[in-house]
């Protein structure tokens, strides 16, 4: 059997794919390159908006919808970048949505 | 409101700071009996992170040390990760976000604790089925035979392999509290995250063990990697309900 041995590859596939997930994050399921870029956009994006918002913003705001802050967002110029990565992308975000 | 610095915080645990060894930083913010382990991190630090490599950049940095202070959490208490780049504005919203989660967090927690996970990965890389047999010598007839034959021995490989994979996985979740399929790379058969209870990992390595002579036999590898916390076992989503 090979040893047990984590990698930078295991340590990101797992810390940037899964975890408790707060309302208002916005979240990618697949891990390669392209998307952990993604992720970081994203990341980006929902810090400066959770400044922007102060400290509520993961509980009773609509606003944090994941399809409301994606059209809020869209003024930003931050913002027009995710769009076009998410557009390079199956379904984005898909698990994330509220139906 | 802002400090001009976030909080990120890394993980959910147990309000016990005289059991944890994290040191004044991170620090844990309590509220009843769950904490959040949160640092202040400078909004700078992730001013230039999609611009470096993410294999060897910011990213990977601070990923590391995401991990760390999960791990650090994780040798002495049950812990929920948060997703990575979570960022609260202050101690007042960290409370906030247990009071709103607070159900939730603990149910999960009580789920997670005395549990370890551990990834199974089996890669299998295949003989190309283009290269040909060496024709020198042979009959149209025989050349077509030897072919027919590789392509065969190649198809037989596969199946023993996913029948070994097959019963591998079947095995482990017999020892397994929850188990849960991980996106696969390119040459990966199989890439399982497992939620081990610390009693049975003795098992579930000697089950590990001896599937992977079987694997091998067949031309595949078997990997594990862990003990990690339970990063594939707390899909919980908080204050989803308080969002409406």
């Amino acid at each position: 059997m090979a040893a047990s041995s984590d990698s930078l590859a295991d340590i990101l596939e797992r810390v940037l794919d899964k975890g408790v997930v707060i309302a208002g994050d916005i979240g990618v399921s697949v891990v390669d390159v392209e998307l952990l870029t993604l992720r970081i956009r994203l990341f980006i994006a929902s810090a400066q908006t959770a400044r922007e918002m102060g400290m509520d913003w993961w509980t009773n705001d609509p606003f944090f919808a994941p399809n409301a802050a994606r059209a809020e967002l869209g003024t930003t110029d931050l913002a027009a970048r995710v769009a076009e990565l998410e557009a390079r992308l199956p379904a984005p975000g898909g698990r994330e949505e509220p139906r | 409101m802002s400090t001009g610095n976030w909080l990120c915080a890394y993980a959910i645990t147990r309000n016990r700071p005289s059991s944890l060894d994290i040191g004044p930083v991170p620090r844990l913010i309590g509220y009843r009996d769950l904490g959040v382990v949160v640092s202040e991190v400078a909004p700078a630090r992730f001013d230039r992170i999609d611009t470096l490599d993410p294999v060897d950049g910011t990213l990977a940095e601070l990923a590391r040390e995401h991990d760390a202070v999960v791990r650090a959490v994780f040798r002495s208490e049950p812990v929920l990760p948060l997703r990575f780049g979570t960022v609260l504005d202050g101690e007042d919203a960290a409370r906030r976000l247990l009071e709103a989660g607070y159900d939730q967090a603990r149910d999960c927690l009580d789920e997670v604790a005395g549990h370890r996970e551990w990834g199974v990965r089996i890669r299998h890389t295949e003989p190309a089925a283009t290269t040909r047999p060496d024709a020198t010598g042979l009959t149209g007839t025989q050349y077509l035979v030897r072919r027919r034959e590789r392509l065969k021995a190649i198809q037989r490989a596969r199946e023993d392999v996913a029948g070994a994979a097959g019963r591998l996985e079947k095995a482990l979740r017999r020892h397994a509290a929850d188990s849960l399929e991980r996106a696969r790379s390119h040459g990966v058969l199989a890439n399982t995250a497992y939620l081990v209870e610390t009693g049975r990992e003795a098992a579930f390595h000697a089950e590990v063990e001896w599937f992977a002579r079987e694997l091998s036999a067949a031309g595949a590898t078997v990997e594990t990697s862990g003990p990690w916390p339970p990063y594939s076992f707390t899909d919980v989503e908080l204050g989803a309900t308080a969002n409406g």
